[in-house]
């Protein structure tokens, strides 16, 4: 039988917070035997989905992320959700170099980083209510 | 976020420690900035030897650097990326307008 294994992290969104989130999936990711390089792929996904909770999810506040996660079989799947303010336009949003922060402290390229680095990302979000990205990406198995 | 700065002739090198990530770009924006502003006439080359990690936050401190010194008629380089980096920054398009040594 196979087993599923999973975790979950909740944390309010402070920018301290990045560097052990990413580390933390990175880390339950490890359990897939990935390579050095697939972990890394999978740290600066988590990074990008989490930092974007921080910065456009909760604008005014502090608010609270859940990041889960779960291994089945070679894929693993994290789940990064707020309940921030939502998107309106997922598509825009998506756009490489589209950002609403006007401060350059980000690039534009977040979902573009997400979508090359994992092998599959939806986002679900509704204004108001938050928003949930879901990302997986299948570990090859090592030879 | 550590920098260490070293100058030769007309070139600066900053050699960045550590993560660059959204927490860590602004000090990294800031101390880029005083840098740029002290030496006046030099050139930039950020070393990213000793940075082990870097997300699209770090391209955007890259990239506002560069518009800088650029408007100055001054030049940038970045070197040694590790595998990671040099994905983020390949992805970004920031070699079309900043060289790699």
């Amino acid at each position: 039988m196979e087993i599923k294994n999973t975790m979950e992290l909740r944390l309010p969104s402070l920018s301290i917070n990045e560097g052990f989130a990413r580390s933390v999936v990175g880390a339950f990711a490890t359990q897939l035997n990935p390579t050095l390089e697939e972990v890394a792929d999978i740290k600066t996904a988590v990074s990008e989905a989490v930092t974007n909770a921080i910065i456009h999810a909760y604008p005014d506040r502090i608010g609270e992320i859940v990041i889960s996660a779960s291994l089945s079989g070679q894929t693993l799947e994290v789940s990064i959700s707020d309940k921030g303010v939502g998107i309106s336009d997922i598509e825009q949003a998506r756009q490489p170099f589209f950002s609403t922060a006007g401060d350059e402290s980000r690039s534009g390229m977040g979902f573009t980083v997400m979508e090359t680095f994992m092998d599959e990302v939806t986002v679900i979000s509704a204004p108001g209510e938050g928003t949930t990205v879901r990302m997986l990406k299948t570990i090859k198995t090592q030879g | 976020m550590q920098i260490k700065v070293k100058q030769q002739d007309n070139v600066i090198t900053a050699l960045l420690y550590g993560e660059l990530d959204h927490h860590s770009a602004q000090e990294t924006r800031e101390y880029l900035d005083k840098l740029i502003a002290k030496f006046r006439n030099s050139d930039l080359v950020l070393d990213l030897k000793n940075l082990s990690f870097m997300d699209s936050s770090g391209i955007g401190v890259i990239i506002g650097r560069y518009k800088k010194l650029k408007s100055d008629g001054r030049r940038m380089y970045v070197a040694n990326p590790n595998r990671q980096i040099d994905k983020v920054m390949g992805l970004s398009g920031l070699y079309s307008i900043i060289k790699k040594l």
